[in-house]
């Protein structure tokens, strides 16, 4: 079986963590526990008749990507960039964050998640922030890993790019 | 190139082209560049004919192989899409072919595949059966159920030295898993993510650290796991080892790591999660399972028979005490079965009785007239040899006993009849007058008898004779009589004898009379009597000679009366 290592990175406590237990579990727990380094799980997804292992690394959030160790993203074949949406400055971690993951893995398959969608009255982020010179540069998908909401659909459009590329 | 096929062209061209200018351009141009020319055309014509190509290439096909192989996998690589299209399509045209060339080695394969795990299989069941019933087993048992885990598991960490329980081989960048293998007979949990925490964590320690390059962690223990790590450039190869690991192990991790740089260097490169590229890596990772097995202690057989000897004779006795004590409560039934028929048998009266130690004992009272004890048994399954009874006379005062008792001692005449009721003993019939005095003398002082009721009995003086006479008769024992009074003697005791006969016939009894010899029948006189008194038409019993046993008593001749009520409807049965 075919075996595809995922990053998670984004600033400190934007729900990385929580996003992976969402889709690789199923489930969502309030309590908040840091990621110290790394953190790995692992979902088998079928597209098209065949079926790829995804291993998932779920790296420690940082607000300076100088501080993550960049082993933890080698080889990676895609990275999901999470943001949060009732902290705009975690979308400029993000973007940092992207063209330091650039930098070293090229061009891979990424995604942007605005995270916590369903914090609607703290929601912070607006539309600008995203258009014009502001465009990130990937797709871009509102989630809520308390909800479910548009989690499994990053992943979906992760493994869709992956298998594009293959 | 052979000189002769450069001069052939010029001479075939010269042919084909018969003008003369042609030849002057030669000449001239053979004078301007001398033969340099004709190696020019020798080398177009050559890159030109497919032919000549081919041929030229193939002269150092071989070399180039040889040489490319050498410097890397390239080669092995671009032409693998080719051989396997090939295989494939020569398998599907002509699959025959294919079957006639691994005919010879793929039924030794089978059978080599199939008596390893055999081998495998047999050995896992010996281990297990070694163990299983020894004490030590039993204990490994009870660890395994404290701790929860496999009984496997403990006894394989008491029998092992070491074993490599599995590898993973790691790519070296993205820490995703090429290929993992266990030696434990179970798939490890999630391996590609162990995978990938050991790559990150030997990141970390690497990071963190600041090692140098090409360092990093080789070592880590987890309870009685080692973990030991080799890392290649492309790869890093990773043991799961139970125990102590052996120094050769080290060297064997490194010896397989440069194995696989040098056969999949180029799958390595490349690597993009796909561990098929891998075909055939396992039979490195397989050299490393090493395992080493405790020296075997000699005492597993011996000790396996001793507990089987013990657990037999403890099974033995078991069964033993159960049969016996079985046996023995059946037997202490038939006892107990045995004294209740004692106890209810009128006349016998058990006083005390034991079956300790095995011994059946009872002791008490019998009346005489009770049934013989012994006779009880019947119907009671107890040997009669093991029983020992001690039984004291005495009168016992049921009423049957004490009827039987007085009639036996009041000898009525059969015109009698006694009946004893709740202690009165009625007399009913005629009597002759002195047996009445002696009735009523004698009976108001037997046990059992209160009262004597004499009122249904009549007096009859005719009765009192007879007895007179049976008393004579009786009384009239022959020992040897002289010669002399044989004749008197002989003559009254027929005349009491007839009296007797006739005196009963009067009272309404039947007098019934036998002559009784005993004796060798050598005595004449009393043979001369008997004959006597046979030929008299008196009734005698006894022949000559009579028994063996009499012989030692002096013969005698005795006379027993019977008297009977008189049949009804006839006088008499003479």
């Amino acid at each position: 079986m075919k075996q595809k290592k995922i990053c998670m990175l984004g600033a400190f406590a934007v729900g990385k963590t929580s996003l992976v237990a969402r889709y690789v579990q199923g489930r969502y727990s309030e309590k908040y526990l840091t990621t110290v380094g790394v953190k790995i799980d692992r979902k088998d997804v079928t597209v098209d008749g065949e079926t790829t292992r995804l291993v998932i690394w779920d790296i420690q959030g940082e607000d300076d990507e100088q501080a993550i160790k960049p082993s933890y993203i080698d080889s990676a074949h895609a990275c999901l960039l999470v943001v949060d949406g009732t902290r705009p400055e975690t979308l400029a971690v993000a973007r940092r964050l992207k063209s330091w993951a650039e930098a070293h893995l090229g061009e891979i398959p990424m995604v942007m998640l605005l995270n916590k969608s369903d914090l609607t009255s703290d929601w912070r982020l607006r539309d600008e922030d995203l258009q014009g010179p502001n465009r990130p540069g990937c797709r871009v998908i509102q989630s809520s890993a308390k909800t479910g909401d548009g989690v499994d659909d990053a992943f979906a459009v992760l493994v869709e790019k992956l298998v594009e590329a293959r | 190139m052979t000189p002769d096929g450069t001069q052939q062209k010029p001479r075939k061209r010269g042919a084909k082209s018969p003008a003369k200018g042609t030849s002057d351009l030669d000449l001239l141009r053979q004078i301007l560049v001398g033969t340099n020319h004709l190696e020019v055309r020798e080398v177009r014509d050559r890159v030109i004919d497919p032919e000549r190509r081919a041929k030229d290439v193939g002269e150092v096909l071989a070399r180039a192989i040889v040489i490319r192989s050498k410097e890397d996998g390239q080669l092995a690589a671009a032409m693998r899409p080719t051989i396997e299209a090939t295989l494939s399509d020569s398998v599907r045209r002509n699959p025959q072919a294919i079957v006639d060339v691994i005919f010879p080695i793929i039924g030794p394969a089978i059978r080599k595949a199939i008596s390893q795990s055999m081998a495998s299989m047999v050995g896992s069941i010996n281990r297990t059966v070694e163990s299983a019933f020894t004490f030590r087993g039993l204990k490994w048992r009870i660890q395994a159920w404290r701790t929860g885990k496999s009984y496997g598991e403990i006894a394989l960490s008491h029998n092992l030295v070491y074993r490599v329980e599995q590898m993973f081989l790691i790519h070296r960048k993205s820490g995703l898993l090429i290929q993992q293998l266990t030696n434990t007979g179970e798939d490890a949990e999630e391996p590609e993510v162990v995978s990938a925490m050991l790559t990150a964590i030997r990141d970390f320690v690497h990071d963190s650290f600041d090692v140098e390059e090409g360092s990093g962690l080789d070592t880590f223990r987890v309870g009685d796991l080692n973990l030991l790590i080799e890392q290649g450039s492309g790869a890093i190869l990773a043991a799961v080892v139970r125990g102590i690991p052996p120094p050769q192990l080290r060297p064997k991790l490194v010896e397989a790591v440069e194995t696989i740089h040098a056969d999949y260097q180029v799958p390595l490169a490349g690597f993009e999660g796909d561990p098929s590229e891998f075909a055939g890596v396992e039979a490195v990772l397989e050299e490393c399972l090493l395992e080493q097995r405790k020296e075997k202690k000699e005492r597993t057989v011996s000790s396996f028979l001793f507990w089987t000897l013990v657990f037999g004779g403890i099974i033995a006795l078991i069964s033993w005490w159960v049969v016996a004590t079985t046996r023995a409560a059946e037997r202490r039934d038939s006892w107990n079965a045995y004294l209740e028929a004692l106890r209810d048998e009128p006349g016998i009266v058990v006083t005390w009785a034991s079956d300790s130690d095995g011994a059946l004992h009872a002791r008490g009272l019998r009346d005489p007239m009770a049934r013989e004890p012994i006779t009880l048994l019947e119907g009671i399954e107890l040997p009669e040899n093991e029983i020992a009874l001690t039984f004291d006379p005495y009168h016992a005062s049921h009423e049957p006993f004490v009827l039987e008792r007085i009639t036996k001692a009041l000898r009525p005449l059969p015109t009698i009849t006694l009946t004893l009721e709740d202690g009165t003993l009625r007399v009913a019939g005629r009597a002759p007058h002195r047996w009445i005095e002696a009735a009523r003398r004698t009976a108001p002082i037997a046990v059992g008898v209160e009262t004597l009721d004499l009122s249904a009995v009549v007096g009859d003086g005719r009765l009192d004779a007879i007895i007179d006479l049976r008393k004579a008769v009786e009384a009239a024992v022959w020992m040897a009589p002289a010669e002399a009074d044989f004749d008197a003697k002989a003559a009254e005791l027929l005349g009491s004898m007839k009296a007797l006969t006739s005196g009963s016939e009067d009272a309404g009894l039947l007098a019934r009379l036998r002559v009784v010899y005993a004796g060798d029948g050598t005595d004449t006189l009393a043979r001369r009597l008997f004959d006597y008194l046979k030929r008299r038409g008196q009734p005698v019993t006894g022949a000559f000679p009579a028994s063996e046993d009499a012989a030692a008593e002096p013969a005698s001749i005795r006379v027993v009366c019977e008297l009977r009520p008189v049949p009804a409807g006839g006088d008499s049965d003479k």
